[in-house]
């Protein structure tokens, strides 16, 4: 059943909420191993259709499938990272136990972690660089040292495909940075990073494929065809300057959530 | 020292620690859930549940009467979430109507009860407050039963909500059936709360879930260290309050179980407020 250098095909893929039209006959194919920023305005369904490709929810019409089976059957296989805002950080957790929650599936109450998933726990922790906080509460991180904690998470769980709602919200721009870096270097392993993406003027330097919606779908491909300048005034409705390949990681746009 | 050789002191204070220890473990659930409340409304919920109960069965059976209460209690929650989920209203607002509603219905069929004259009815106008003085051996099995049924549950099921509590939607692609898992929350909550109306009545009884999970949270910061130490501060402030009541004539348990156990909250944050005052005192 699998497509060769096609991760997630999203087919005529449309949700409603009463009667409002939140996404309209999307069809979609995402290559794998890249990563892919999904783009527009507020309110212009990214959130939705992140929500229904990793299968939290289910669209009124057409699929998602993910390697040819529908996504829902195969959820373990991606990792989404909420937005900062729905997460209580005040929630008595320790980094390391937030980790862990990768492996409640795959244990019965009464058991322990084998070594084997004992050691996948540190070996996440340490390719994030949390070693040495795996002990603080989630709370008492920084905003990139939570994001990655998170990482941490969907790595340990082996995820394949990785799907974070705006991941840049409320980070400086070193750890940013730091954060683009770990992208790439999952990208290079072979994973697929699906993003919310807010920053026009970061975004050709670091996305392999964009998604520009405004309810529907508006393009897709790379992003010095997808982030040009008639098409973004298509979608924002307002003409930038895009400073395009440039590696400025000015804080711009809307961060609020669609 | 008479107290200790008295047998119904004894009966009392095993019933109290047990609902204790349920009520601290479940309140640790609702205070991370930022939803401690619910407790409330569950527990002023109850009341209908039970007053119904007696008028079908007749009987001040504690196993019967806990039985509508628990039933009762869920009703409130679901009415809860049934608002919620249809209006504009908001969970406090949705909370506060079906608490004095639920709360209002049992007055109304407790005066029924009375005015009808109906035998056996004698003790139920105490559970407002609790009468857990007039606890008998078969309460007490009762009040086991269910606490056992409580900790289990909470045990077999713990990482479960754990995850479904920081993370719904991760608990949902781990498999957890968030349904489920939120019909057992409710359901343990309701449980824990019906096995104390006798002991510190529908008004008093959030106390028990509220207390020792909020005492617990200033010292710890992982949630099972978390349920371990709202276990001991439960245990501690049910004696406490046993302990006190029995100590003199005439002085109502639940109340003085209620005011330990704010008053080991008290300590508890005069404590920390205390030794974070010694610390950054050190740090200059």
């Amino acid at each position: 059943m699998k497509i060769e250098g096609r991760c997630i095909d999203i087919r005529d893929l449309s949700v409603f909420y009463g009667n409002t039209k939140a996404l309209t006959d999307i069809s979609i194919s995402l290559p794998e191993a890249k990563i892919i920023g999904i783009m527009g305005p507020n309110g212009s369904g990214k959130t939705t259709l992140l929500k229904c490709m990793t299968g939290l929810l289910a669209p009124d019409r057409g699929e998602v499938l993910l390697e040819g089976v529908p996504v829902g059957q195969q959820r373990f296989r991606l990792s989404y990272i909420p937005q900062k805002e729905n997460i209580d950080w005040d929630f008595p957790l320790s980094v390391r136990d937030l980790v862990e929650m990768a492996m409640y599936a795959k244990r019965r109450w009464y058991q322990k972690l084998s070594a084997e998933q004992v050691q996948r726990v540190s070996s996440a922790l340490q390719a994030m660089e949390l070693e040495g906080l795996q002990d603080r509460q989630i709370g008492e991180l920084s905003g990139g040292q939570q994001q990655r904690a998170f990482m941490a998470r969907a790595l340990a769980s082996d995820a394949d495909v990785l799907v974070l709602d705006e991941p840049f919200t409320g980070i400086d721009a070193k750890a940013t940075d730091g954060l683009i870096q770990i992208f790439q270097s999952l990208r290079d392993a072979g994973k697929t990073v699906i993003l919310v993406h807010h920053d026009l003027a970061n975004a050709g330097s670091f996305l392999d494929h964009v998604v520009l919606l405004k309810g529907s779908l508006l393009a897709q491909g790379p992003p010095e065809e997808v982030l040009t300048s008639d098409l973004l005034v298509q979608a924002y409705g307002v003409s930038f300057h895009m400073p395009f390949g440039a590696d400025s990681h000015s804080r711009g746009g809307s961060s609020s959530s669609s | 020292m008479t107290l200790f050789t008295d047998p119904v002191f004894f009966v009392v204070l095993i019933g109290v620690v047990m609902v204790s220890i349920a009520a601290s473990a479940v309140g640790c659930l609702l205070h991370v859930q930022r939803n401690s409340l619910l407790g409330e409304t569950m527990a002023h919920g109850c009341l209908p549940g039970i007053y119904a109960a007696f008028l079908l069965g007749g009987t001040r059976n504690l196993g019967w009467l806990a039985l509508g209460a628990t039933l009762s209690g869920l009703v409130s929650s679901l009415l809860v979430d049934a608002i919620v989920a249809r209006t504009r209203i908001h969970h406090d607002a949705a909370m506060a109507i079906v608490l004095s509603w639920m709360f209002g219905t049992g007055v109304v069929l407790l005066s029924f009860i009375q005015q009808a004259n109906l035998p056996n009815q004698n003790g139920l106008e105490d559970l407002f407050f609790g009468n857990a003085a007039a606890m008998s051996w078969d309460d007490v099995r009762v009040i086991a039963a269910v606490s056992a049924v409580v900790g289990v549950l909470m045990a077999v099921n713990f990482r479960r909500l754990k995850v479904y509590l920081f993370d719904v939607e991760y608990a949902q692609m781990q498999g957890v059936k968030i349904t489920w898992v939120r019909a057992l929350l409710s359901s343990l909550v309701a449980m824990s709360v019906a096995i104390g109306i006798q002991t510190a009545g529908a008004i008093l009884m959030a106390s028990l879930l509220v207390a020792p999970a909020a005492t617990a949270r200033q010292w710890t910061s992982r949630l099972l260290p978390m349920v371990g130490v709202a276990l001991a501060v439960g245990v501690l402030g049910g004696t406490m309050g046993t302990v006190l009541s029995c100590a003199s004539p005439n002085m109502p348990t639940g109340p003085w179980v209620v005011i330990s156990m704010t008053l080991l909250f008290a300590m508890s944050v005069a404590l920390q407020w205390v030794s974070s005052r010694f610390e950054s005192s050190q740090e200059e």
